[in-house]
């Protein structure tokens, strides 16, 4: 009977293993499917209801390279859009003549004039944008908007080159923004450099030339540099610094037409002690200082113009790193939970204002959740992070009660919205 | 690479049980816990699992399982359609309270059916991983042959998904 038994069963487990290896090999399990899955989820927890595809030209060389931008449409509109260029699954409609990779960039391969279509997908939401592929060779290159002349040690000026194409008789003229494909370059580089395309910041006063150029083609243009700055004023988000921990300091210019603009990146940084607090003059990281060990240094800032200005002088005390991790509020019966960041050592945080407690639906990184920060009643705002994977986190670096606002909207579920404020006090221990 | 690790076990199966003379079935009613980035969904599942013993506490087994019902989050329903794999099982001796651990160690394949608001998009998709698990049995009263167990097992971990259940099940050794 037990033999009978197991025969049966020994028929059925080859006809189970081949069943099993049918569905394993069947199986095509990949990184594929996990995208679409996770771009489905996308989709509903940014509640996008559209997409929509852009690129800076309607016509580009036929090997060129334009990059294309896929924007979510939130809500209908009703809120910003977000940019998810890297989040789409990007398509060209001819890869013979086109491609395009997974960051929107459409690489031309074609060899005469036609025109392609680009498309973005997320999900089930579709936009496409045509472009054509035109093999009309670049005539001349006009520069405009020239802001000459501009004021010293001052950033932002922005240029814009258009190009005219040969087109052929009877044919509309064919001009093209190409701004970001040109090659821009100052005749000076002591006085004027260029960062994004097209953008310059002047460094000293006087006179030189900028010159964009595109498939050996160029245009110049003279920009004089003016030396109207009247004073900086320089001021920085605290008056003390940890050891390891950098302190940013902002410079404001203010000029001979009264006017004032944010020059920390056009500026030369001096610290008068640089073996207790350093300053940075890197392009990335101007006017960021580094505590390197304790005691006091002062900051200040000058322009290189004629004039030589020179700020004012911030006295900085470089204290010992204090560190404290781990620490959490709990409020009970709301169910809240702050993280406490980069917070100093002699400090303490504490709600001294308790939530209401039928607000019970908190849940620190929950989508549905927004923290911001409501108003400053007394002393120093303390900042607290909205974002994913931190949502809840506060850091603090003095002294202060603030009031933190955090928001539950759960549109699917038709749960809210509903707020409620807390007050937090930053205390000295 | 992934499809020769089945093929190799399902074959190492077909082989040793051509000669094994120890079987069992098993059924099993899981709670899935699977987690799509940071959302998580909650299905029930259905699994059956028979195997035999290469040796004496080393047991080599199939399964397959299939959902009993889905679960949505922020629009999204997500139902497990598809269980499937190979596990080697490898037990503890039993102890005198007729009580044993095992530890499960495999490769499995799931298919799930996802549906954006109502929209069938993405629709069916699929995953094998490595899996692995582990739990304890007990002999059920002093009988020879039935056991009943608690399991946990993780049938996938990657690209931000995660598959695993928790399982109560019954088995009967031949």
């Amino acid at each position: 009977m037990h033999s009978k038994i197991n025969q049966s069963f020994k028929k059925g487990f080859t006809a189970l293993t081949f069943f099993c290896l049918t569905l394993i090999l069947t199986a095509c399990g990949n990184s594929e499917d996990a995208q679409k899955v996770k771009a489905a989820l996308d989709v509903n927890t940014l509640n996008i209801t559209s997409l929509e595809v852009s690129s800076p030209r309607d016509i580009m060389e036929i090997t060129a390279t334009e990059p294309f931008t896929a924007m979510a449409i939130i809500a209908n509109g009703t809120k910003a859009p977000i940019n998810i260029s890297n989040k789409v699954k990007w398509s060209s409609s001819d890869t013979g003549n086109a491609t395009i990779n997974s960051s929107g960039v459409l690489t031309g391969k074609a060899i005469e004039t036609l025109s392609v279509t680009v498309s973005a997908q997320l999900a089930d939401l579709t936009a496409s944008k045509e472009i054509k592929l035109s093999n009309a060779p670049l005539e001349r290159i006009d520069i405009l908007t020239n802001p000459s002349p501009v004021s010293v040690c001052r950033g932002g000026y922005q240029l814009t080159a258009e190009g005219k194409y040969e087109t052929e008789v009877g044919e509309a003229e064919d001009i093209r923004t190409i701004t970001d494909l040109v090659t821009w370059a100052s005749g000076d580089q002591t006085l004027l450099k260029f960062g994004e395309t097209g953008v310059f910041s002047t460094y000293k006063d006087g006179t030189t030339t900028v010159t964009a150029s595109l498939n050996t083609i160029d245009a110049s243009a003279p920009i004089t540099i003016n030396d109207d700055i009247d004073s900086i004023a320089i001021t920085a988000g605290s008056d003390t610094v940890n050891v390891g921990s950098t302190l940013s300091f902002t410079a404001t210019g203010t000029y001979d037409d009264t006017s004032t603009a944010d020059i920390t990146k056009n500026v030369s940084w001096i610290s008068d002690t640089p073996s207790v607090l350093s300053v940075s003059n890197d392009t990335a990281t101007k006017g960021i200082a580094t505590g390197v060990s304790v005691e006091l240094a002062n900051i200040s800032a000058t322009c290189l113009s004629s004039e030589a200005v020179v700020s004012n002088e911030a006295l900085i005390t470089v204290k010992v790193l204090p560190v404290i991790d781990g620490v959490s509020i709990n409020e009970g019966t709301a169910n809240l939970e702050f993280k406490i960041a980069d917070s100093p050592e002699q400090l303490t945080a504490k709600l001294t204002k308790s939530a209401d407690s039928s607000f019970g639906k908190v849940v620190t990184d929950n989508d549905n959740i927004s923290w911001s920060v409501k108003r400053t009643i007394s002393g120093t705002a303390l900042t607290v992070s909205n974002t994913k994977g931190s949502k809840g986190e506060i850091t603090f670096n003095a002294v202060g009660i603030t009031e933190i606002e955090i928001r539950y909207d759960d549109k699917d579920a038709d749960e809210g919205p509903f707020s409620d404020v807390i007050e937090v006090e930053i205390v000295a221990n | 690479m992934n499809k020769l690790l089945p093929i190799a076990f399902l074959s190492l199966f077909s082989v040793g049980f051509a000669s094994a003379t120890e079987l069992y079935g098993e059924i099993n009613t899981s709670y899935v816990f699977s987690k799509i980035e940071s959302e998580k969904f909650n299905p029930l599942a259905l699994e059956a699992r028979f195997g035999f013993y290469l040796e004496q506490q080393v047991g080599l087994e199939v399964y397959y399982g299939a959902g009993l019902s889905d679960d949505s989050q922020v629009g999204i329903d997500l139902s497990l359609n598809t269980l499937a794999g190979v596990n080697l099982r490898f037990e503890s001796p039993e102890t005198k309270d007729r009580m044993k651990i095992f530890v499960l160690l495999g490769y499995g394949m799931s298919e799930w059916d996802v549906d954006r608001s109502g929209t069938g998009e993405p629709g069916k998709v699929d995953f094998d991983d490595f899996s692995y698990g582990g739990g304890f049995e007990w002999r059920i009263d002093k009988s020879k042959n039935w056991f009943m167990n608690v399991r946990g097992q993780s049938f996938l971990n990657r690209d931000d998904l995660n598959l695993s259940t928790g399982s109560l099940g019954v088995r009967y050794a031949f």
